[in-house]
Protein backbone atom coordinates (compact mmCIF):
# COMPACT_ATOMS: atom_id res chain seq x y z
CA UNK A 1 0.00 0.00 0.00
CA UNK A 2 2.75 2.39 1.05
CA UNK A 3 4.72 1.45 -2.04
CA UNK A 4 1.69 2.24 -4.21
CA UNK A 5 1.59 5.78 -2.78
CA UNK A 6 5.37 6.22 -2.91
CA UNK A 7 5.45 5.17 -6.56
CA UNK A 8 2.84 7.77 -7.43
CA UNK A 9 3.87 10.44 -4.94
CA UNK A 10 4.21 13.17 -7.61
CA UNK A 11 0.74 12.45 -8.88
CA UNK A 12 -0.72 12.50 -5.37
CA UNK A 13 1.12 15.75 -4.64
CA UNK A 14 -0.63 17.41 -7.59
CA UNK A 15 -3.92 15.92 -6.45
CA UNK A 16 -3.33 17.43 -3.01
CA UNK A 17 -2.74 20.88 -4.55
CA UNK A 18 -5.90 20.46 -6.62
CA UNK A 19 -7.81 19.47 -3.51
CA UNK A 20 -6.58 22.62 -1.71
CA UNK A 21 -7.80 24.69 -4.67
CA UNK A 22 -11.20 22.99 -4.52
CA UNK A 23 -11.36 23.64 -0.77
CA UNK A 24 -10.72 27.35 -1.41
CA UNK A 25 -13.51 27.35 -3.99
CA UNK A 26 -15.91 25.55 -1.67
CA UNK A 27 -15.14 27.94 1.19
CA UNK A 28 -15.63 30.90 -1.15
CA UNK A 29 -19.12 29.69 -2.06
CA UNK A 30 -20.09 29.83 1.61
CA UNK A 31 -18.63 33.23 2.30
CA UNK A 32 -16.75 35.63 0.02
CA UNK A 33 -13.10 35.66 1.04
CA UNK A 34 -11.71 38.53 3.09
CA UNK A 35 -8.12 39.63 2.61
CA UNK A 36 -5.69 37.96 5.02
CA UNK A 37 -2.18 39.06 6.01
CA UNK A 38 -0.49 37.51 2.93
CA UNK A 39 -3.09 38.96 0.58
CA UNK A 40 -2.46 42.41 2.07
CA UNK A 41 1.30 42.07 1.47
CA UNK A 42 0.74 40.81 -2.08
CA UNK A 43 -1.64 43.67 -2.86
CA UNK A 44 0.78 46.24 -1.44
CA UNK A 45 3.63 44.85 -3.57
CA UNK A 46 1.52 44.89 -6.73
CA UNK A 47 -0.44 48.08 -6.04
CA UNK A 48 2.57 50.33 -5.42
CA UNK A 49 4.01 50.29 -8.99
CA UNK A 50 0.48 50.42 -10.42
CA UNK A 51 -0.21 53.49 -8.31
CA UNK A 52 3.06 55.18 -9.29
CA UNK A 53 2.65 54.60 -13.03
CA UNK A 54 -1.04 55.56 -13.02
CA UNK A 55 -0.24 58.79 -11.16
CA UNK A 56 2.62 59.58 -13.56
CA UNK A 57 0.50 59.01 -16.64
CA UNK A 58 -2.38 60.99 -15.13
CA UNK A 59 -0.01 63.86 -14.34
CA UNK A 60 1.32 63.81 -17.90
CA UNK A 61 -2.25 63.89 -19.24
CA UNK A 62 -3.08 66.73 -16.83
CA UNK A 63 -0.09 68.78 -18.01
CA UNK A 64 -1.06 68.17 -21.63
CA UNK A 65 -4.68 69.10 -21.04
CA UNK A 66 -4.05 72.17 -18.86
CA UNK A 67 -0.91 73.73 -20.31
CA UNK A 68 -0.36 72.42 -23.82
CA UNK A 69 -3.79 71.76 -25.21
CA UNK A 70 -5.26 75.22 -24.57
CA UNK A 71 -7.08 75.91 -27.80
CA UNK A 72 -10.45 77.69 -27.74
CA UNK A 73 -10.28 78.03 -23.99
CA UNK A 74 -11.58 81.60 -23.90
CA UNK A 75 -14.72 80.78 -25.88
CA UNK A 76 -15.28 77.70 -23.73
CA UNK A 77 -14.78 79.79 -20.60
CA UNK A 78 -17.42 82.33 -21.66
CA UNK A 79 -19.88 79.58 -22.48
CA UNK A 80 -19.28 77.83 -19.18
CA UNK A 81 -19.56 81.06 -17.18
CA UNK A 82 -22.99 81.67 -18.67
CA UNK A 83 -23.96 78.07 -17.95
CA UNK A 84 -22.74 78.37 -14.35
CA UNK A 85 -24.82 81.51 -13.80
CA UNK A 86 -27.88 79.70 -15.07
CA UNK A 87 -27.14 76.66 -12.90
CA UNK A 88 -26.58 78.84 -9.85
CA UNK A 89 -30.08 80.24 -10.15
CA UNK A 90 -31.44 76.72 -10.58
CA UNK A 91 -29.41 75.59 -7.59
CA UNK A 92 -30.83 78.34 -5.40
CA UNK A 93 -34.35 77.34 -6.36
CA UNK A 94 -33.64 73.68 -5.66
CA UNK A 95 -32.06 74.54 -2.33
CA UNK A 96 -35.20 76.34 -1.34
CA UNK A 97 -37.24 73.31 -2.32
CA UNK A 98 -34.90 71.02 -0.36
CA UNK A 99 -35.33 73.14 2.77
CA UNK A 100 -39.07 73.03 2.34
CA UNK A 101 -38.92 69.27 1.78
CA UNK A 102 -36.83 68.83 4.93
CA UNK A 103 -39.29 70.87 6.95
CA UNK A 104 -42.22 68.84 5.68
CA UNK A 105 -40.39 65.57 6.40
CA UNK A 106 -39.78 66.68 9.97
CA UNK A 107 -43.39 67.64 10.30
CA UNK A 108 -44.51 64.25 9.12
CA UNK A 109 -42.03 62.57 11.53
CA UNK A 110 -40.18 60.89 8.68
CA UNK A 111 -37.26 58.79 9.70
CA UNK A 112 -33.93 60.60 9.36
CA UNK A 113 -32.36 59.60 6.07
CA UNK A 114 -28.95 57.95 6.22
CA UNK A 115 -26.15 60.49 5.92
CA UNK A 116 -23.52 59.73 3.29
CA UNK A 117 -19.95 60.88 3.13
CA UNK A 118 -18.16 60.87 -0.20
CA UNK A 119 -14.51 59.91 -0.61
CA UNK A 120 -12.79 60.43 -3.99
CA UNK A 121 -10.48 57.66 -5.21
CA UNK A 122 -8.37 56.91 -8.24
CA UNK A 123 -8.41 53.70 -10.24
CA UNK A 124 -4.97 52.09 -10.20
CA UNK A 125 -5.72 48.67 -11.67
CA UNK A 126 -8.21 46.61 -13.57
CA UNK A 127 -9.06 42.94 -13.29
CA UNK A 128 -6.21 40.87 -14.73
CA UNK A 129 -8.67 38.28 -16.03
CA UNK A 130 -11.28 38.96 -18.69
CA UNK A 131 -13.93 36.91 -16.94
CA UNK A 132 -14.53 39.21 -13.99
CA UNK A 133 -15.23 42.94 -13.90
CA UNK A 134 -13.42 44.51 -10.96
CA UNK A 135 -11.21 47.55 -10.47
CA UNK A 136 -8.55 48.36 -7.90
CA UNK A 137 -8.74 51.79 -6.24
CA UNK A 138 -6.14 53.66 -4.19
CA UNK A 139 -8.18 54.00 -0.99
CA UNK A 140 -8.41 51.33 1.69
CA UNK A 141 -9.02 50.57 5.33
CA UNK A 142 -6.73 53.42 6.43
CA UNK A 143 -8.96 55.90 4.56
CA UNK A 144 -12.10 54.56 6.21
CA UNK A 145 -13.39 52.44 3.32
CA UNK A 146 -15.69 49.63 4.42
CA UNK A 147 -16.62 46.42 2.65
CA UNK A 148 -19.96 46.91 0.91
CA UNK A 149 -19.57 50.65 0.35
CA UNK A 150 -21.13 51.90 -2.87
CA UNK A 151 -18.97 53.44 -5.60
CA UNK A 152 -20.38 56.10 -7.91
CA UNK A 153 -19.35 58.86 -10.33
CA UNK A 154 -21.26 61.99 -11.37
CA UNK A 155 -22.38 59.95 -14.42
CA UNK A 156 -23.90 57.16 -12.32
CA UNK A 157 -23.37 53.99 -10.32
CA UNK A 158 -20.05 52.16 -10.76
CA UNK A 159 -20.22 49.26 -8.31
CA UNK A 160 -19.60 48.08 -4.79
CA UNK A 161 -16.48 47.54 -2.65
CA UNK A 162 -16.00 43.79 -2.19
CA UNK A 163 -12.57 43.62 -0.57
CA UNK A 164 -10.64 46.16 1.48
CA UNK A 165 -6.87 46.06 2.03
CA UNK A 166 -4.90 48.63 4.01
CA UNK A 167 -4.30 51.09 1.18
CA UNK A 168 -6.34 49.64 -1.67
CA UNK A 169 -9.83 48.29 -2.28
CA UNK A 170 -11.39 46.07 -4.89
CA UNK A 171 -14.63 47.23 -6.52
CA UNK A 172 -17.06 44.88 -8.24
CA UNK A 173 -18.52 46.70 -11.27
CA UNK A 174 -22.24 46.57 -11.98
CA UNK A 175 -21.45 44.83 -15.28
CA UNK A 176 -20.01 41.78 -13.48
CA UNK A 177 -22.30 38.75 -13.47
CA UNK A 178 -22.00 38.50 -9.68
CA UNK A 179 -23.27 42.05 -9.18
CA UNK A 180 -26.84 42.99 -8.26
CA UNK A 181 -28.28 46.42 -7.52
CA UNK A 182 -31.77 47.23 -6.30
CA UNK A 183 -33.21 49.71 -8.80
CA UNK A 184 -36.40 51.36 -10.01
CA UNK A 185 -37.51 52.65 -13.40
CA UNK A 186 -37.77 56.41 -12.93
CA UNK A 187 -40.90 56.91 -15.07
CA UNK A 188 -43.04 54.00 -13.91
CA UNK A 189 -41.44 53.32 -10.48
CA UNK A 190 -41.29 49.61 -11.39
CA UNK A 191 -38.66 47.94 -9.27
CA UNK A 192 -36.15 45.34 -10.42
CA UNK A 193 -32.74 43.89 -9.70
CA UNK A 194 -30.00 45.09 -12.03
CA UNK A 195 -27.52 42.30 -12.79
CA UNK A 196 -24.31 42.31 -14.81
CA UNK A 197 -24.46 40.93 -18.33
CA UNK A 198 -20.90 41.07 -19.59
CA UNK A 199 -19.24 43.78 -21.63
CA UNK A 200 -20.76 47.15 -20.71
CA UNK A 201 -24.27 45.77 -20.40
CA UNK A 202 -26.72 44.80 -17.62
CA UNK A 203 -30.12 43.19 -17.37
CA UNK A 204 -33.01 44.29 -15.22
CA UNK A 205 -34.44 41.15 -13.68
CA UNK A 206 -37.80 40.43 -12.07
CA UNK A 207 -39.77 43.08 -13.97
CA UNK A 208 -43.31 41.84 -14.54
CA UNK A 209 -44.61 41.64 -18.11
CA UNK A 210 -47.50 43.86 -17.09
CA UNK A 211 -45.14 46.81 -16.55
CA UNK A 212 -45.27 49.21 -19.48
CA UNK A 213 -41.61 49.97 -20.03
CA UNK A 214 -40.14 51.81 -22.99
CA UNK A 215 -36.71 51.94 -24.60
CA UNK A 216 -34.60 54.80 -23.20
CA UNK A 217 -36.43 54.73 -19.85
CA UNK A 218 -34.06 55.81 -17.08
CA UNK A 219 -33.09 53.40 -14.30
CA UNK A 220 -32.12 54.82 -10.91
CA UNK A 221 -31.13 53.31 -7.56
CA UNK A 222 -33.96 52.58 -5.16
CA UNK A 223 -31.87 53.34 -2.07
CA UNK A 224 -33.44 50.35 -0.31
CA UNK A 225 -30.28 48.43 0.55
CA UNK A 226 -28.46 51.44 1.96
CA UNK A 227 -25.44 50.92 -0.29
CA UNK A 228 -26.23 53.71 -2.77
CA UNK A 229 -28.14 56.92 -2.11
CA UNK A 230 -31.63 56.95 -3.56
CA UNK A 231 -32.11 58.23 -7.13
CA UNK A 232 -28.58 57.82 -8.47
CA UNK A 233 -28.57 57.23 -12.22
CA UNK A 234 -27.72 53.68 -13.25
CA UNK A 235 -28.46 53.55 -16.96
CA UNK A 236 -31.06 53.51 -19.71
CA UNK A 237 -33.13 50.70 -21.14
CA UNK A 238 -31.49 49.53 -24.34
CA UNK A 239 -33.46 46.48 -25.36
CA UNK A 240 -36.86 45.10 -24.32
CA UNK A 241 -38.48 41.74 -24.95
CA UNK A 242 -41.56 39.98 -23.60
CA UNK A 243 -41.33 37.01 -25.93
CA UNK A 244 -39.84 34.58 -23.39
CA UNK A 245 -42.28 32.47 -21.43
CA UNK A 246 -42.75 33.27 -17.76
CA UNK A 247 -43.86 36.20 -15.67
CA UNK A 248 -40.94 38.52 -16.28
CA UNK A 249 -39.76 40.49 -19.28
CA UNK A 250 -36.21 40.68 -20.61
CA UNK A 251 -34.85 44.20 -20.10
CA UNK A 252 -31.31 45.02 -21.23
CA UNK A 253 -29.83 48.16 -19.68
CA UNK A 254 -26.90 50.21 -20.93
CA UNK A 255 -25.02 51.68 -17.93
CA UNK A 256 -24.67 55.45 -17.87
CA UNK A 257 -21.02 55.13 -16.90
CA UNK A 258 -18.50 54.38 -19.63
CA UNK A 259 -16.28 51.93 -17.75
CA UNK A 260 -13.54 52.09 -20.37
CA UNK A 261 -13.00 55.81 -19.69
CA UNK A 262 -13.22 55.59 -15.93
CA UNK A 263 -10.29 57.16 -14.05
CA UNK A 264 -11.70 58.52 -10.81
CA UNK A 265 -14.60 57.38 -8.65
CA UNK A 266 -16.42 58.44 -5.50
CA UNK A 267 -16.84 56.03 -2.60
CA UNK A 268 -20.08 56.38 -0.65
CA UNK A 269 -19.13 55.98 3.00
CA UNK A 270 -21.94 55.23 5.33
CA UNK A 271 -22.07 57.36 8.46
CA UNK A 272 -23.97 56.56 11.59
CA UNK A 273 -27.44 58.09 11.36
CA UNK A 274 -27.85 61.19 13.50
CA UNK A 275 -29.58 60.32 16.72
CA UNK A 276 -32.78 62.14 17.55
CA UNK A 277 -33.39 63.79 20.86
CA UNK A 278 -35.38 60.92 22.30
CA UNK A 279 -32.52 58.55 21.42
CA UNK A 280 -34.37 56.52 18.81
CA UNK B 1 21.81 31.01 -12.35
CA UNK B 2 20.61 33.02 -9.34
CA UNK B 3 20.48 36.16 -11.46
CA UNK B 4 18.45 34.31 -14.08
CA UNK B 5 15.99 33.17 -11.43
CA UNK B 6 15.64 36.73 -10.18
CA UNK B 7 15.09 37.91 -13.74
CA UNK B 8 12.45 35.22 -14.24
CA UNK B 9 10.60 36.31 -11.08
CA UNK B 10 10.80 39.94 -12.20
CA UNK B 11 9.41 38.99 -15.60
CA UNK B 12 6.49 37.11 -14.02
CA UNK B 13 5.86 40.15 -11.85
CA UNK B 14 5.85 42.24 -15.05
CA UNK B 15 3.27 39.88 -16.57
CA UNK B 16 0.97 40.51 -13.58
CA UNK B 17 1.69 44.23 -13.85
CA UNK B 18 0.80 44.31 -17.57
CA UNK B 19 -2.39 42.37 -17.01
CA UNK B 20 -3.50 44.60 -14.18
CA UNK B 21 -2.59 48.01 -15.57
CA UNK B 22 -5.26 50.57 -16.42
CA UNK B 23 -3.55 52.18 -19.37
CA UNK B 24 -2.88 49.20 -21.58
CA UNK B 25 -4.71 49.17 -24.93
CA UNK B 26 -6.48 45.88 -24.32
CA UNK B 27 -7.33 47.00 -20.78
CA UNK B 28 -9.78 49.58 -22.08
CA UNK B 29 -11.94 46.98 -23.80
CA UNK B 30 -12.04 44.80 -20.70
CA UNK B 31 -10.72 41.76 -22.58
CA UNK B 32 -7.05 41.02 -22.12
CA UNK B 33 -4.77 38.13 -23.00
CA UNK B 34 -4.00 35.53 -20.37
CA UNK B 35 -0.25 36.11 -20.25
CA UNK B 36 0.01 33.90 -17.20
CA UNK B 37 -1.36 30.99 -19.20
CA UNK B 38 1.76 31.29 -21.36
CA UNK B 39 3.82 31.10 -18.17
CA UNK B 40 1.90 28.04 -16.96
CA UNK B 41 2.53 26.30 -20.31
CA UNK B 42 6.21 27.17 -20.01
CA UNK B 43 6.20 25.76 -16.46
CA UNK B 44 4.59 22.55 -17.68
CA UNK B 45 7.21 22.12 -20.40
CA UNK B 46 10.29 23.08 -18.36
CA UNK B 47 9.72 22.32 -14.69
CA UNK B 48 9.31 19.05 -12.81
CA UNK B 49 6.07 17.73 -11.30
CA UNK B 50 6.49 19.12 -7.77
CA UNK B 51 8.18 22.43 -8.53
CA UNK B 52 5.88 23.14 -11.48
CA UNK B 53 2.81 22.22 -9.43
CA UNK B 54 3.76 24.63 -6.66
CA UNK B 55 4.54 27.41 -9.17
CA UNK B 56 1.14 26.94 -10.88
CA UNK B 57 -0.59 26.95 -7.49
CA UNK B 58 1.11 30.22 -6.45
CA UNK B 59 0.48 31.80 -9.89
CA UNK B 60 -3.23 31.04 -9.62
CA UNK B 61 -3.42 32.24 -6.02
CA UNK B 62 -1.78 35.60 -6.76
CA UNK B 63 -4.08 36.13 -9.75
CA UNK B 64 -7.09 35.48 -7.54
CA UNK B 65 -5.92 38.05 -4.99
CA UNK B 66 -5.55 40.68 -7.71
CA UNK B 67 -8.71 39.76 -9.57
CA UNK B 68 -12.37 39.51 -8.63
CA UNK B 69 -12.26 35.78 -9.28
CA UNK B 70 -13.56 33.31 -6.72
CA UNK B 71 -10.76 31.88 -4.61
CA UNK B 72 -9.50 28.59 -5.93
CA UNK B 73 -10.78 29.06 -9.47
CA UNK B 74 -7.49 29.97 -11.12
CA UNK B 75 -5.59 27.49 -8.95
CA UNK B 76 -7.81 24.73 -10.35
CA UNK B 77 -7.55 26.04 -13.93
CA UNK B 78 -3.76 26.31 -13.92
CA UNK B 79 -3.23 23.01 -12.11
CA UNK B 80 -5.50 21.22 -14.59
CA UNK B 81 -3.54 22.75 -17.47
CA UNK B 82 -0.28 21.71 -15.82
CA UNK B 83 -1.51 18.13 -15.32
CA UNK B 84 -2.68 18.01 -18.96
CA UNK B 85 0.76 19.14 -20.16
CA UNK B 86 2.45 16.52 -18.00
CA UNK B 87 0.16 13.82 -19.40
CA UNK B 88 0.82 14.97 -22.96
CA UNK B 89 4.56 14.99 -22.32
CA UNK B 90 4.44 11.20 -22.30
CA UNK B 91 3.69 11.31 -26.02
CA UNK B 92 5.24 14.62 -27.18
CA UNK B 93 8.51 16.39 -26.48
CA UNK B 94 7.22 19.87 -27.34
CA UNK B 95 10.47 20.80 -29.00
CA UNK B 96 9.04 21.94 -32.32
CA UNK B 97 6.86 24.91 -33.23
CA UNK B 98 3.82 22.83 -34.39
CA UNK B 99 3.92 20.79 -31.18
CA UNK B 100 4.03 23.94 -29.04
CA UNK B 101 1.13 25.46 -30.99
CA UNK B 102 -0.81 22.23 -30.56
CA UNK B 103 -0.07 22.39 -26.82
CA UNK B 104 -1.29 25.99 -26.70
CA UNK B 105 -4.56 24.98 -28.39
CA UNK B 106 -5.07 22.07 -25.98
CA UNK B 107 -4.41 24.37 -22.99
CA UNK B 108 -6.92 27.02 -24.05
CA UNK B 109 -9.51 24.29 -24.57
CA UNK B 110 -8.79 22.85 -21.10
CA UNK B 111 -9.09 26.32 -19.59
CA UNK B 112 -12.37 26.87 -21.37
CA UNK B 113 -13.81 23.55 -20.21
CA UNK B 114 -12.89 24.20 -16.57
CA UNK B 115 -14.26 27.75 -16.71
CA UNK B 116 -17.42 26.64 -18.47
CA UNK B 117 -17.98 23.99 -15.81
CA UNK B 118 -17.43 26.48 -12.97
CA UNK B 119 -19.46 29.22 -14.64
CA UNK B 120 -22.35 27.03 -15.70
CA UNK B 121 -23.93 28.00 -12.40
CA UNK B 122 -23.48 31.72 -13.14
CA UNK B 123 -23.96 32.32 -16.87
CA UNK B 124 -27.28 31.42 -18.46
CA UNK B 125 -25.97 31.48 -22.00
CA UNK B 126 -22.67 29.84 -22.89
CA UNK B 127 -22.90 31.47 -26.32
CA UNK B 128 -22.46 34.86 -24.66
CA UNK B 129 -19.37 33.60 -22.80
CA UNK B 130 -17.82 32.19 -25.95
CA UNK B 131 -18.50 35.17 -28.21
CA UNK B 132 -17.81 38.05 -25.86
CA UNK B 133 -14.97 36.78 -23.68
CA UNK B 134 -13.45 33.46 -24.70
CA UNK B 135 -12.80 34.08 -28.42
CA UNK B 136 -11.12 37.51 -28.10
CA UNK B 137 -9.16 36.44 -25.01
CA UNK B 138 -7.89 33.29 -26.76
CA UNK B 139 -7.00 35.27 -29.87
CA UNK B 140 -4.95 37.80 -27.90
CA UNK B 141 -3.28 35.01 -25.92
CA UNK B 142 -2.36 32.95 -28.99
CA UNK B 143 -0.89 36.03 -30.69
CA UNK B 144 1.27 36.89 -27.68
CA UNK B 145 2.20 33.31 -26.75
CA UNK B 146 5.32 33.00 -28.99
CA UNK B 147 6.68 36.31 -27.69
CA UNK B 148 6.15 35.53 -23.99
CA UNK B 149 7.36 31.95 -24.40
CA UNK B 150 10.54 33.03 -26.19
CA UNK B 151 11.32 35.62 -23.51
CA UNK B 152 10.74 33.05 -20.76
CA UNK B 153 13.03 30.55 -22.50
CA UNK B 154 15.71 33.21 -22.88
CA UNK B 155 15.47 34.23 -19.23
CA UNK B 156 15.51 30.80 -17.66
CA UNK B 157 16.35 27.64 -19.49
CA UNK B 158 17.35 24.21 -18.37
CA UNK B 159 20.25 23.19 -20.67
CA UNK B 160 18.79 19.70 -21.06
CA UNK B 161 15.34 20.98 -21.94
CA UNK B 162 15.78 23.85 -24.34
CA UNK B 163 12.69 23.94 -26.57
CA UNK B 164 13.64 23.57 -30.22
CA UNK B 165 11.90 26.75 -31.46
CA UNK B 166 14.05 28.81 -29.15
CA UNK B 167 17.20 26.97 -30.24
CA UNK B 168 16.31 27.64 -33.89
CA UNK B 169 15.78 31.33 -33.13
CA UNK B 170 19.13 31.53 -31.33
CA UNK B 171 20.95 29.92 -34.28
CA UNK B 172 19.32 32.29 -36.76
CA UNK B 173 20.46 35.23 -34.66
CA UNK B 174 24.02 33.87 -34.57
CA UNK B 175 24.08 33.45 -38.36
Amino acid sequence: MLQFFLKRKRFFFLLLLLFIGLTFLAKDVEKKKQYNFFDNILLTVFAFPLNVTTQSINNAIYIWDHYVYLVNVKAENTRLTKKTEKLEIENQLLREEAIENQRLRTLLSFKQKLAYKILPAEIIGRDPSSWFKTILIDKGKLDGVLRGSGVITPQGVVGKVINVALTTSKVLLITDVNSSVDTVVKRTRSSGILEGYGENSCILSYVMKTEQLLADDTIVTSGLNGVYPKGILVGKIHNLSSEKSGFFQFVEVKPSVDFSKLNEVLIVLKEKPAETKNGS
Amino acid sequence: MVLKRVLLILFIWMLYFFQNHVFLPFGKTGIRPDLLLCFVIYTGVIFTFCRGGIICFVTGYVLEVLSGANSGLYIIIYLNIFITIKLLKRYFNFDTVPELLFLMCVCVVVKFLVILFCFSFIYESSYFVVRQIYVPETLYTVILFPVVFSILCKLYKDPRKIPQPYAILSNVRRI
